[in-house]
């Protein structure tokens, strides 16, 4: 998000505004009160006399309520205001605000206070496209209220706006003509409710109740959920911000399906509010020692909407794990296929490694028993259907012209790019693909041999598994590189760029322990590490750009695998060094990582380059620094114990964990760097 | 229960018979139409049959706005996230076992025409 916007957020609710608290959305401001991925105001400008107030300061309170402290001036050098206004802003089903105003001085005052309001109902991709609507925009007034609409066939959304003074109401404005006393205040109120799709049932379900009872009991619930989460002692003080704000952001991601319980994160602020599948399961396995209850929540609400059928638009197919669900008018009337959309190929394996990863870290053998029926239709999938060639690696190609190019997490067009710069030719199997079906199918072959009673499959899949690990290691490795290649093109030619896709491996386990090396070392070189993290494609390759989405900037999330599998493969030092990376990106962030950051190597920057679109806070990005810490300390499971196996980097110090749940209930863990005789 | 059934139901008769996409799939749905309800969805594995109980416990309420509505999506036939979306109906109740039917019948119903065990009539 940009520096200059404010954003409150409850669920898919969520508002963005100046740092004025207006809401002024132009075709380059994605100012906007959302839900349900359409924007239910675009506008929300306040005028007091005449004058938008001038901010003094904004008091991000928590990520639910923000206050903003104004002065009416004549916008001279000097502030020299006897009016002060303070808006108080909660989000929640729409936002309810309080405006008050002070009178500082000696004279009454006479002030119009305006607040100018309108929506456009723009879809989220009309939003980030700059589409135009198809249907009709209305705009009611009735007994102080004002209705804000758009219709289309029964596609119907509105905005009610309530203020709790009277004054002139108007279609587009409420006025109030107000005399302020010396040393006196006055105050107005606004309830806006956004009224989606579910509007008519929550009316039934769950009457509309203050936002001050209700922070009241968010505020209990976020203290509860940090206090749930493991606690943490450090002596490099930004880690302390760092981890808090990562469990904050967390708490803020948190998203209700209302199909299965608890939440699950949502990917990110402003464009992914939204169920996504591949972040959904990576941010819980990055978030698995600290608050683990998310990956089941994940597990259950991901497993409801398993792909069931073959659906071309939908790239949906038997046993499919879903990319992406939209709830906006594009996805309605079809112009867009997330209703669900499952064109992820690696979902589905992530699925499957997250269900045994939860089970071995809380013991929740439950589960396992509750999701088999799910769990075989995804082991199916795999061979069934992600194989499209039968050449036994899993491979992916959108069946229509609104799928997505590119169905892997570097999901932007030119990602996938020989070493020359030229795209590959679909189906595209990407390396990371197939270490996760290695590592899924190891994985499951416990779960079948030790929760359901099924030894043949747990026989056929660790088979199935080494046989593609032995493949993996010929057909994907580039001698004369060093390293595995990206991915393999529709003519099966190896996609020979240098990539960070590699690191991804190790953390599946599917490298063998010598080209593994020959990997770390490229994974090392000034070409993948930039200083704050492994760049997505190296320095070297034709297609990089520092500021290239996929070609070349940095991700957090996939610098905190990485390091995780270099841990994997015993490169303690190496992984420590990334995440100490990782860690200093974060503190000059001021401890919320944005999904990604410039490549540019650190010896050019003294702080990382911010990239300009991305998504803050963003699921992943706010996990990595819980994955880095776990990576520090070596934290693991063997289905009854927590393994402890720390390496701490200067200047880090000494790290203490502590109260981590899982099957053991709950355990400390601490580290320490040690000095260069002590290594 | 017996693998078929038929119910005269919104002036139409409705056989139950086989739903593949509900294996695993336990409970009972109740429908309304236009805000009255007028029937429940008995889900029993594979099994699924609509009767003409109104009153009786259910796990979840399907809401559609019309029979149009409510025919199209027992035959899997209307996408149920774009019905929601288009609010042409909504789940309420246990909205993991209401979708969990709702895409469970995409996948082969026997309300669906024909689908041999039990067309519409």
């Amino acid at each position: 998000m940009s520096l200059d916007t404010v954003s409150i957020l409850d669920g898919s609710t969520f508002v963005v505004s100046d740092r004025r608290g207006d809401l002024d959305a132009t075709p380059t401001e994605n100012h906007g009160l959302f839900l349900e991925d359409t924007r239910f105001l675009s506008r929300w400008v306040l005028t007091v006399g005449g004058i938008r107030p001038k901010t003094l300061s904004v008091d991000e309170q928590a990520y639910f309520k923000v206050q903003f402290f104004e002065a009416v001036t004549t916008g001279t050098v000097y502030v020299d205001s006897h009016l002060s206004v303070i808006r108080r802003r909660s989000v929640s089903g729409g936002f309810q605000e309080t405006i008050e105003l002070e009178n500082h001085g000696k004279d009454p005052v006479d002030l119009e206070i305006k607040l100018d309001v309108a929506s456009d109902f723009a879809d989220l991709f009309e939003v980030k496209d700059k589409l135009a609507k198809v249907g009709q925009l209305y705009s009611n007034v009735d007994d102080g209220t004002i209705t804000l609409g758009y219709r289309r066939d029964s596609f119907v959304r509105e905005t009610v706006i309530k203020a709790d003074k009277k004054g002139e109401v108007r279609a587009d404005a409420f006025v109030f003509q107000v005399k302020i006393a010396p040393q006196s205040s006055w105050s107005v109120g606004f309830d806006v409710l956004a009224r989606g799709r579910r509007a008519d049932i929550e009316d039934l379900e769950a009457p509309r109740i203050s936002t001050a009872l209700q922070d009241t009991a968010r505020d209990r619930g976020l203290q509860e959920w940090i206090a749930g989460a493991p606690r943490l002692i450090a002596t490099w003080d930004p880690l302390i911000k760092i981890y808090r704000r990562s469990l904050v952001d967390l708490a803020a991601l948190r998203f209700e399906t209302g199909i299965a319980p608890g939440a699950l994160p949502a990917a990110g602020l402003p464009w992914f509010m939204a169920v996504f599948g591949r972040d959904s399961l990576l941010t819980s396995f990055q978030s698995m020692a600290f608050v683990p209850e998310l990956t089941a929540a994940t597990l259950r609400a991901l497993a409801i909407l398993q792909a069931r059928k073959e659906d071309p638009f939908r790239d949906s197919e038997p046993g499919k794990i879903l990319h992406e669900v939209r709830l906006g008018e594009m996805t309605a009337f079809e112009a867009r296929p997330q209703s669900p959309y499952y064109g992820a190929a690696d979902a589905t394996m992530l699925w499957l490694i997250m269900l045994e990863e939860y089970e071995r870290w809380t013991g929740d053998t439950d589960i396992v028993r509750e999701l088999e029926r799910e769990a075989r239709a995804a082991l199916a999938w795999i061979d069934n259907y992600g194989d499209r060639d039968k050449d036994g690696y899993v491979e992916y190609e959108r069946r229509q012209d609104t799928g997505l190019d590119n169905q892997c997490w570097k999901d932007s067009w030119d990602s996938i790019a020989f070493a020359d710069g030229t795209l590959a030719s679909t189906p595209r199997a990407t390396c990371e693909l197939q270490g996760y079906v290695y590592d899924a199918k190891h994985r499951c072959a416990r779960l079948a041999r030790e929760v359901w009673d099924d030894p043949a499959l747990a026989d056929k899949l660790d088979k199935e598994a080494e046989d593609l690990k032995r493949r993996f290691n010929k057909d994907f490795w580039i001698p004369e590189r060093g390293f595995f290649a990206l991915a393999l093109d529709g003519q099966k030619r190896k996609v020979d760029s240098l990539t960070s896709n590699i690191g991804h491996l190790l953390w599946s386990g599917i490298a063998d322990e010598e080209k593994a090396a020959s990997c770390v070392k490229h994974l090392m070189s000034d070409e993948l590490f930039s200083g704050w993290g492994i760049r997505t494609m190296a320095s070297s390759e034709g297609s990089y750009n520092p500021i290239g989405y996929h070609v070349g900037t940095v991700w957090p999330h996939d610098s905190s695998f990485v390091a995780w599998g270099l841990r994997r493969y015993g490169y303690k030092a190496e992984a420590a060094k990334i995440c100490r990376a990782i860690l200093e990106a974060a503190d000059l962030f001021d401890g919320r990582l944005p999904e990604a950051f410039g490549g540019y190597p650190r010896t050019k920057t003294s702080y990382p380059v911010e990239y300009p679109t991305a998504c803050s806070p963003q699921a992943w990005a706010t996990g990595a620094p819980l994955l880095v810490l776990r990576t520090l300390l070596g934290l693991d499971s063997d289905g009854k114990h927590m393994i402890i196996d720390p390496a701490i980097p200067e200047p880090l110090g000494r790290i203490e964990l502590l109260n981590i749940p899982g099957c053991w209930g709950r355990m400390d863990a601490f580290g320490r760097s040690l000095a260069a005789h002590e290594d | 229960m017996a693998n078929e059934s038929s119910e005269e139901i919104a002036g139409r008769k409705w056989h139950g018979g086989n739903a593949p996409g509900l294996a695993g799939v336990y409970g009972r749905l109740r429908v309304t139409v236009g805000g009255k309800p007028i029937a429940t969805m008995v889900v029993e594995g594979t099994y699924v049959a609509l009767i003409p109980d109104v009153s009786g416990p259910a796990d979840a309420t399907v809401m559609c706005a019309d029979e149009d509505v409510m025919r199209k999506l027992f035959a899997g036939e209307l996408n149920p996230f774009i019905a929601s979306m288009r609010r042409l109906a909504r789940i309420a109740g246990d909205r993991g076992f209401g979708t969990r039917v709702m895409l469970g019948l995409q996948v082969g119903s026997p309300f669906a025409p024909g689908a041999g065990i039990g067309d519409m009539t």
